[in-house]
């Protein structure tokens, strides 16, 4: 018996319920794009030429175990009905003779160097997750199927990756290079395929005769009923598909349930399936494990590269940017240390990302040496048309670094740009926002405005009813009324103000921009024609 | 004689980069764009701004930074797309919008940098001077005080001539009596602009702007 069934051990489906695949909410693991809004959608299965690839992950318990090695013994225990049992044997293990189903203690007999490690359940659910976004470079319907299965329609991408055969084996290629043993299967249903794959792995029944033969040849184990309905299947001695697809249906469907037929007639493509989407969540979160507790901050960076990569794939997938990136350092008993960094401008250019994040890095004290790595993306921004033009527009990467490197020594703050606002009150006139921020604009004024502002109005010395400033002034044009703002009770950008502008000349023959208020009575310089 | 003696003085040009080469010493005199008034082009050395370089304005204390000189160099540069860049002005004064775009300068390509040291100041200033796409840039290097060693405006000028960038340094009265390495140094009273210093130079012209 292949590994593969071992790890559907707690699928505890009830052939009499409404079906093995609604019963299987009793799956032990939430998938993270299971959870939340994935939208059940029907599968594109049932026009022509489509097709599913099934990838079964069955050593994911082990695979997400630290420093799983497939040589080293090594055993996966989990709790069923209250009891401790292997459920998932490396290679090494299983030479010694481990089975799934075993009593730890028994394991442990049978192999003494037997690493026995509890089961990682969100680590795996994280796993997949992973690899379903991995996945997205393959198809653009991907349905993940927890705890350890995804499912990808392939039927559109045949030609872009020549051929069945040659697309299968990039996927098992990658994915071995990723250190994951995968099961694969092929057929015309996602279930058909997902029932092939841990049996008759690299299958491929590219119709319907071609799924019928292989299904009929499949045990009943393949169904993943629980132990009781398997048993009741097997005292009536039917032992494999191919003998309950010649079973009239009507019995089929009174002795074992209406789901095994319901679940039948979708393998074999007579009825279309239900499969939730996979739909990345809107946010970006990957972890890197290191080998060993790291600080030196080269091998942080190159770390952070992985990460990067990871997120800029993503990003590729989604045609999307960041603007902002999180990354947590965690460390053996000191609190993470984070760094939060922002972009001068939403992208996705792994080495201008590379940059920030080293530059971030390299000015980070560490309390400790790090063991893992998160980084992750709180928002995920579009490319949004007017921000495409000002990168196009600039045309060079260099500036945008230099942007970058500013902000992270001097803070997100430190570069603004400016814009005007069609506002008559001076206070509310202009504004500063971050660099690249496209604001409307707004028709230029035709009345003179002073270049520099001053951010307070400066109250000015008052002789014999008229302004000073170093000396007596020369009025040169004015007033000019601006009243404007009843409506604003904030006063935070001028409030409500009635103000009788001019523009004076100092004895130097600088000009001034002063304003009587006719509110409170009281001259007030406001600005420097410079 | 086997080759002209074009190429062999390019190759020889091209193998010794140790050669004194004569158009280097007038390489300033190349580079130049016009400030915008005819009557400043008229008295400046090379008929405008250098393209890459550093021009001082003195200032006094009461009075707000002079930027009338610089108005059409800005509008020009700020539409061709090229970044003007105010490097630590005073905190207490704001670039007015309004006027600005009254101005012609386009406002997308304008930025402002505030730092929090002087370090950090000057830091921004030599990178903002040696960064490609910045092509005027606006310092205050005395803000938060220190003297501006001769070192560090050539530094600066460097810098300048690495990303052909006009640089503007805003320095107050007090350092007038400097020895100071400036292309040029200027003096801003109302609309009446004399030019201090300016290399070749041994008046002090007067333009009324």
């Amino acid at each position: 018996m292949s590994a593969g069934a071992q790890v559907q051990v707690d699928w505890l489906a009830e052939p009499a319920g409404a079906g093995v695949a609604d019963a299987r909410p009793s799956a032990p693991i939430p998938s993270k794009a299971a959870e939340g809004a994935a939208p059940v959608q029907s599968s594109p299965v049932t026009s022509a030429g489509k097709l599913w690839l099934c990838l079964q992950f069955s050593d994911l318990p082990l695979e997400v175990q630290p420093e799983y090695d497939p040589q080293t013994p090594l055993a996966v225990t989990t709790v069923v009905r209250q009891r401790v049992v292997v459920m998932a044997v490396s290679p090494a293990a299983r030479a010694c003779g481990v089975e799934p189903g075993l009593h730890p203690a028994a394991a442990q007999a049978m192999c003494p160097e037997l690493r026995l490690e509890r089961r990682d359940e969100p680590a795996e659910a994280r796993r997949l997750d992973a690899l379903a976004r991995w996945a997205m470079r393959w198809s653009s319907w991907i349905s993940v199927s927890t705890p350890d299965r995804l499912l990808l329609e392939v039927g559109g991408s045949r030609r872009l990756f020549g051929g069945l055969q040659a697309l299968q084996q990039r996927v098992v290629d990658e994915l071995s290079g990723q250190g994951h043993a995968v099961q694969t299967a092929m057929a015309r249903s996602a279930r058909a395929a997902a029932w092939l794959a841990p049996w008759v792995s690299g299958a491929v029944a590219e119709d319907e005769d071609a799924t019928r033969r292989l299904l009929a040849a499949l045990p009943v184990e393949a169904l993943g009923l629980s132990s009781k309905g398997q048993t009741r299947l097997q005292r009536a001695g039917l032992h494999h598909l191919g003998q309950l697809m010649r079973l009239p249906r009507d019995g089929l469907a009174r002795r074992y349930g209406a789901g095994v037929l319901r679940e039948l007639d979708e393998a074999l493509g007579q009825r279309p399936e239900a499969m939730p989407r996979f739909s990345p969540p809107e946010r970006f979160v990957a972890e890197l494990e290191l080998p060993m507790p790291e600080s030196a901050t080269p091998r942080l960076r190159a770390a952070a590269e992985h990460l990067i990569e990871q997120l800029v794939r993503y990003l590729r997938g989604h045609d999307a940017a960041v603007d902002c990136l999180r990354l947590r350092l965690f460390h053996e008993r000191q609190p993470a240390s984070r760094l939060d960094i922002g972009l001068a401008m939403a992208g996705r250019d792994p080495v201008r990302i590379g940059r920030v994040l080293a530059e971030h890095l390299d000015r980070l004290g560490l309390p400790e040496p790090v063991r893992s790595l998160r980084l992750e993306a709180p928002r995920i921004v579009s490319l949004a048309a007017g921000t495409q033009d000002w990168l196009d527009s600039r045309g060079d990467d260099d500036w945008l670094a230099t942007l970058e490197l500013w902000q992270s020594r001097l803070g997100a703050k430190a570069v603004q740009g400016l814009s005007a606002r069609a506002d008559y009150r001076p206070e509310a006139a202009w504004v500063q926002h971050p660099p690249g921020a496209v604001n409307a604009a707004c028709p230029p004024v035709t009345a003179p405005r002073p270049m520099w502002l001053l951010r307070e109005p400066q109250a000015m010395v008052v002789r014999h009813h008229q302004p000073t400033y170093n000396g007596p002034l020369i009025r040169e044009s004015g007033p000019e009324r601006i009243e404007q703002g009843w409506w604003d009770t904030t006063s935070n950008q001028g409030g409500d103000i009635c103000r009788d502008y001019y523009v004076m000349r100092d004895r130097f023959g600088a000009r001034l921009w002063v304003f009587q208020d006719r509110q409170r009575l009281g001259w007030w310089l406001h600005g420097h024609f410079a | 004689m086997t080759q002209p003696i074009d190429t062999r003085l390019q190759a020889l040009l091209q193998s010794e980069p140790a050669l004194w080469r004569g158009q280097q010493c007038h390489a300033d005199h190349r580079a130049f764009q016009s400030t915008g008034y005819r009557a400043l082009d008229a008295v400046l050395p090379g008929q405008g701004w250098p393209v890459a370089g550093v021009v001082e304005v003195v200032t006094r204390t009461d009075q707000a930074p002079p930027l009338r000189p610089f108005v059409p160099l800005m509008a020009r540069c700020t539409q061709a797309g090229q970044t003007v860049l105010l490097v630590d002005p005073p905190p207490d004064l704001v670039p007015f919008a309004p006027a600005w775009q009254q101005a012609g300068v386009a406002l997308s390509t304008l930025f402002t940098v505030q730092a929090q040291t002087r370090k950090q100041a000057w830091w921004v200033m030599e990178t903002a001077l040696r960064a490609t796409a910045c092509a005027l840039v606006l310092l205050w290097p005395c803000a938060r005080g220190g003297r501006l060693g001769v070192a560090t405006v050539r530094r600066w000028q460097v810098a300048a001539a690495a990303g052909s960038t006009l640089g503007v340094l805003f320095v107050p009265e007090s350092m007038q009596g400097q020895a100071s390495n400036v292309h040029l140094r200027l003096r801003m009273q109302g609309q009446q602009l004399t030019v201090l210093k300016a290399r070749g130079m041994h008046d002090c012209p007067q333009v009324s702007l």
